[in-house]
């Protein structure tokens, strides 16, 4: 250890140089520069440039392409199904998260059997699942028109992904369906985290499950769905693959969220710039969007300490 | 202390770890990326070419054919090792382009006449005049084989095989129904659909998804329509005229007597109602014979198929789409290879095997090919008599958006890589605009795309 000081009275003794910190981290950051920072900066590169075909050259436009992203009606309207994609994601996911977990973390009889199944559609791959609820739905081979029409719940099948009222909260359906037994598994961890003592007392001052669920359960959930409620949010809006496997962003673009409109742009009507532009506005509002959530959950935190102290 | 540096031992070891993988992993990219040159390793010490092939041809039994004529290549050439890589349609333009970015494309890849524009546009594709030339020469290809692939004075692709769509029908419910011959007009095909929409089971499967299989389709009803030219003579889109209007309100007709979800289906949805006995009728092309016995459990002659009906006043027509390959490698020992195996499969003999990898849907191109022994031996080419000769008689009528009438319009692949018909016919079926509407809306989206 070097010795700065030579006073008698007071060494300051400065540790040398830790590299051995920098040197476990390296091999990560090498690897988040060369999958996330190269292709972001080259994506900021191409949004200033007119390149149709990916890989051909294109000029520099300036903010040619972000004044036409901006102005684009399909790019807004693209928002908007995006927006509501994610409200519907959230309330479904949660719900159905939620409603799980608690009734996973009572101990009835075949648990400990439900808790391994619950998590089978999160395990099997995107495009299987697009395929099996695609022939789920059929209308002319389905098994879920069948059973409607057999309990006469309707008249004739129902086209659940090939009509614009429809294919989207279908397509919210299934995305929850595959992905519901993560956010259960977080929060069951999160029940399970809260005392019992808690429950125990509050049953003494005869508090009955509803309101235990309200004044303990809820309350003591608040971090855990907070997190999850940023996560899920940017998870649930970059989601491509199993809008695009189910439904292409139809019928006639009832389904073409944000990132299906630049793939689009992109790949199908050779625009990379503008799609590169696209990606760059979508990003900001996702970060502007992060930022004020954070900003808001850390205002409410202090508030919640006082609340419980 | 000793807890202290087997901690730090451990780091070390699980950073070398992470290292080395990731070093191993950038060696491995390089490794697959094609080597320009010819690679070592026949045994002989000779160099072994490795030809990589992209096609679309996805099932499996179409890719074992076409397998079967590539190893037949090699073994007669040890020098040259062809590999095989499938893709499909819905993912083609936009694989190829980044492959093609990624400097990582294949040395041969299969195409239709509007994706070559596309790909070549990045200036990948290399001319092939002289071996289209000498193969014309020596197997006669059919004039409206070799016309999409030729402009800007060069042919950009070698035609191997060709498609067209047909009415299929089934023979069993048109004698339930008392129905004697298939529909000729537009009008008898709208009530012939309508007699035959009952109990459960649809007049006709006409695709509305935003797919090729619904661009095909409603291209296929304008090629009788005499909308077959989707561009005018100075590269105008003239997509909104009267014969596609009409084209689309006989769709908008047809779709009440489709299965409610043809706004999902593509290609294999119709024909497997149509084999399942869902629906009565279908337009598409020559595969419904390959697998018609095996799965409805109907009999040959129990299948119909007749041309494409026309409108009043209209022609016979529908939709061809001849099918070839590009040459995209551009060292000189694979082009050369690659050219060689070409010649080889236009062999009668070989082009027979390679174009019943499915038979009937693949059609010959060339003259010869029409006679090759291989070819007319096919257990479904001889099952199907019959029908066989009513797809080669309507090969002749076909036409191809982008690529009617002698013309090349390369601008249709910014077109029909976006589906735009497919979306106008969904901007009618889903949205329920009219017909007259729908079109409008194509032909603002085509010019809009061809800026």
């Amino acid at each position: 250890m070097a010795v700065i000081s030579t006073n008698r009275h007071h060494r300051v003794h400065r540790r040398p140089f830790q590299w051995f910190p920098y040197l476990l981290v390296a091999p990560l950051l090498l690897w988040i520069a060369g999958t996330v920072a190269y292709p972001l900066l080259t994506a900021v590169g191409l949004s200033f440039t007119n390149t149709g075909v990916v890989g051909t050259d294109g000029s520099f436009v300036g903010l040619a392409n972000y004044k036409k992203v901006l102005l684009s009606g399909p790019f807004w309207a693209s928002a908007w199904i995006s927006l509501k994609w994610v409200l519907l994601n959230g309330v479904l996911q949660t719900g159905l998260a939620l409603a799980s977990a608690v009734l996973l973390s009572r101990g009835f009889r075949g648990h400990k059997a439900a808790r391994t199944w619950l998590i089978a559609p999160w395990v099997i791959p995107t495009a299987a699942v697009a395929v099996i609820w695609g022939w789920m739905l059929s209308g002319t081979l389905g098994v879920v028109n069948y059973l409607l029409t057999a309990v006469h719940l309707i008249e004739k099948p129902l086209n659940f992904l090939g009509m614009t009222s429809t294919a989207l909260p279908t397509a919210a359906f299934i995305n929850t369906w595959h992905w519901f037994p993560f956010m259960a598994v977080v929060l069951l961890a999160g029940i399970q985290g809260i005392p019992a003592e808690i429950y125990e007392a509050s049953a003494v001052d005869g508090a009955n499950g509803m309101q235990q669920f309200i004044h303990i359960t809820l309350p003591s959930l608040r971090p855990v769905v907070s997190a999850m409620g940023l996560v899920g949010t940017l998870w649930s809006f970059n989601v491509f693959d199993i809008v695009y496997l189910l439904t292409k962003g139809g019928p006639s673009g009832a389904t073409r969220t944000l990132p299906v409109y630049i793939y689009e742009k992109g790949f199908k009507a050779f625009a990379i710039g503008e799609a590169a532009a696209a990606s760059v506005v979508t990003a900001l509002f996702l970060l502007t969007f992060a930022l004020w959530y954070l900003r808001s959950e850390s205002r409410q935190a202090p508030s919640e300490r006082r609340d419980t102290a | 202390m000793m807890r202290i540096m087997f901690r730090r031992g451990i780091v070390w070891f699980l950073m070398a770890l992470v290292s080395m993988s990731m070093l191993a992993a950038c060696g491995s990219a390089e490794k697959s990326q094609p080597k320009q040159a010819a690679g070592e390793g026949s045994t002989s010490g000779e160099k072994v070419i490795e030809l990589r092939i992209w096609h679309m041809e996805e099932p499996p039994e179409w890719a074992a054919r076409f397998q079967e004529v590539f190893d037949a290549y090699s073994k007669a050439n040890p020098n040259v090792k062809v590999k095989v890589e499938i893709q499909n349609w819905g993912t083609a333009w936009e694989k190829t382009l980044a492959a093609v970015q990624a400097k990582n494309q294949p040395d041969l890849l299969f195409t239709i006449p509007d994706f070559t524009t596309t790909v070549k546009s990045t200036g990948i594709v290399q001319p092939v005049d002289d071996l289209v030339s000498e193969l014309n020469q020596k197997h006669k290809f059919l004039p409206s084989a070799t016309g999409p692939y030729y402009y800007e004075g060069h042919h950009w692709a070698v035609p191997l095989y060709g498609m067209l769509q047909v009415l299929w029908y089934r023979k069993d419910f048109f004698a339930e129904a008392g129905i004697v011959a298939p529909p000729k007009t537009w009008e008898e095909l709208v009530s012939t659909a309508k007699a035959l929409t009952k109990n459960g089971r649809y007049g006709i499967a006409v695709p509305a998804s935003k797919t090729m299989a619904t661009d095909q389709t409603i291209y296929t009803f304008m090629a009788t329509s005499g909308a077959e030219d989707l561009f005018d003579a100075s590269g105008n889109v003239r997509f909104d005229n009267p014969g596609t209007v009409k084209a689309f309100e006989l769709y908008n007709e047809l779709v009440k007597y489709s299965p409610p979800d043809v706004t999902s289906w593509g290609w294999g949805e119709p024909r497997d109602a149509f084999y399942n006995g869902s629906v009565a009728m279908a337009v598409e092309k020559g595969w419904y014979l390959g697998d018609w016995e095996k799965t409805s459990g109907k009999k040959p002659a129990e299948i119909g198929v007749a041309p494409v009906p026309v409108p009043a006043g209209g022609k016979n027509g529908s939709i061809y789409i001849p099918n070839g390959a590009m040459l995209l490698s551009q060292d000189p020992q694979k082009q050369a290879a690659a050219k060689d195996l070409i010649r080889f499969i236009l062999e009668p003999d070989n082009y027979g095997r390679f174009v019943n990898a499915s038979p009937a849907l693949f059609l010959p191109l060339t003259e010869d090919g029409f006679q090759s022994k291989t070819w007319l031996a096919d257990p479904i080419i001889k099952t199907y008599g019959e029908q066989m000769k009513v797809l080669v008689e309507q090969s002749k009528n076909g036409q191809l958006y982008g690529f009617s009438n002698g013309k090349v319009f390369p601008a249709i692949g910014k077109i029909s890589a976006q589906n735009i018909m497919a979306q106008a016919v969904q901007k009618m079926v889903v949205e329920k605009s009219s017909p007259a509407e729908a079109v409008k809306w194509g032909q603002k989206a085509m010019q809009e795309a061809i800026k």
